[in-house]
């Protein structure tokens, strides 16, 4: 019986080893992607802030205490979507179906604390939804065409 | 205190679970959530079972609720929702009862009810680990264990099959094995699940009750929208497989 456990623990930790080198793996190379962008108060974010090659745009999604504004974004392929936390906690940004999130992992930024923001960039088409994981009432979507 | 105890053994892992999770938000004033679940749901259990007239016992089992409450609720939550959460668990682990037991699991049962009332979606904060999956596996591997020697693991092992196989049916999302460790699932399977008061004994009865909860959480979700499907289908399985146990 012992052995058995020991198998089970064994398999329960190379597979979360695998999942996570596979995660790392996939942001390395695929995308969307997201990036911690900075813990800094968030008014300096503008489309204009970090202009790219390619001329990337940029949305914001702001996150006050009713949830997220606009609670359904519309953009273009390519936009980068920062998510700025003005919400006075912490809030942790999830992609659905809540409480697993496994239906658009890129999404899955995680902690977002107060005053703080955290990006992401579509680059495929279709309709994203998330949550605020710490409060799963509070629901958005991203509409990417 | 027994430390020999499966359920005080359980309860130290789900403070260290809870405890992880404070350090992973970097907010230790979370702490006072574990605290207020805990204690009340303490006192409501002795309060229960002065009403009953029953002899007071170490309250192990409402540590261990009281604590899963914390690692559910959203920490953002007023401290009495939290209370009420545990007022209603420890109320029916004390008042809906069969023969010599309770029949629904009590921390399930305190959370939907609650987020019910105050329309907060349980939140499953302190369980969703993805950041750091390895970490978390090795935290809950004593779960494990402890599921095995409870001789629960026919319920966990043909829940996460069969929940994850649908649900790569039904919504297409990541791959198989993204689904069988996820952390929050791993949870729900590994704790919540082969609680041994609500759940059957025997094997194959076992088996029917992981795949039966499993299937109702998919098209709870999936159908009717319910934003909690695990806990929702958690609680029918109690009540459908209680006579059967």
């Amino acid at each position: 019986m012992n052995k058995s456990l020991l198998i089970g623990v064994v398999i329960l930790v190379v597979a979360g080893v695998f999942v996570l080198l596979n995660n790392q793996g996939a942001k390395k190379t695929n995308t969307p992607s997201s990036t911690f962008v900075a813990t800094t108060p968030p008014q300096s974010v503008s489309p204009s802030m970090s202009p790219s090659p390619s001329a990337m745009e940029e949305k914001k999604v702001t996150v006050t205490k009713n949830g997220f504004e606009p609670q359904t974004l519309k953009i273009k392929v390519g936009t980068k979507v920062t998510f700025v936390n003005n919400s006075g906690s912490t809030i942790s940004v999830n992609s659905d179906p809540h409480p697993t999130h496994t239906l658009f992992p890129f999404l899955n930024i995680g902690v977002i604390n107060d005053g703080a923001m955290s990006s992401v960039t579509f680059d495929k088409t279709g309709t994203f939804t998330y949550h605020n994981h710490l409060n799963p009432s509070q629901t958005g979507t991203v509409v990417v065409e | 205190m027994n430390l020999r105890d499966p359920r005080t053994q359980l309860s130290w892992l789900l403070i260290l679970i809870f405890l992880s999770a404070s350090f992973f938000y970097k907010d230790f004033f979370l702490l006072k959530n574990l605290v207020i679940a805990t204690s009340s749901a303490v006192i409501f259990d002795f309060l229960f079972l002065k009403l009953r007239k029953i002899e007071l016992f170490p309250p192990a089992a409402a540590i261990t609720t009281g604590v899963i409450i914390s690692l559910l609720t959203s920490p953002n939550l007023p401290f009495y929702e939290i209370i009420i959460a545990s007022f209603v668990a420890i109320s029916f682990k004390n008042f809906a009862r069969g023969i010599n037991r309770h029949i629904f699991n009590p921390a399930g049962i305190g959370v939907l009810v609650s987020s019910f009332l105050f329309h907060h979606p349980v939140s499953w904060w302190a369980v969703s680990f993805q950041q750091t999956l390895p970490f978390y596996l090795i935290l809950l591997s004593p779960a494990l264990v402890s599921m095995v020697r409870m001789k629960r693991f026919a319920i966990a092992a043909p829940f996460l099959l069969t929940y994850s196989v649908f649900t790569q049916f039904a919504i297409h999302s990541s791959s198989l094995l993204t689904q069988i460790t996820d952390p929050t699932l791993l949870f729900f399977s590994l704790v919540m699940l082969p609680e041994p008061q609500t759940t059957p004994n025997k094997k194959t009865i076992q088996i029917g009750f992981g795949i039966f909860v499993a299937l109702i959480a998919i098209i709870s979700s999936k159908i009717f929208g319910i934003i909690d499907p695990l806990i929702f289908a958690l609680l029918a399985g109690n009540l459908i497989f209680y006579r059967l146990k």
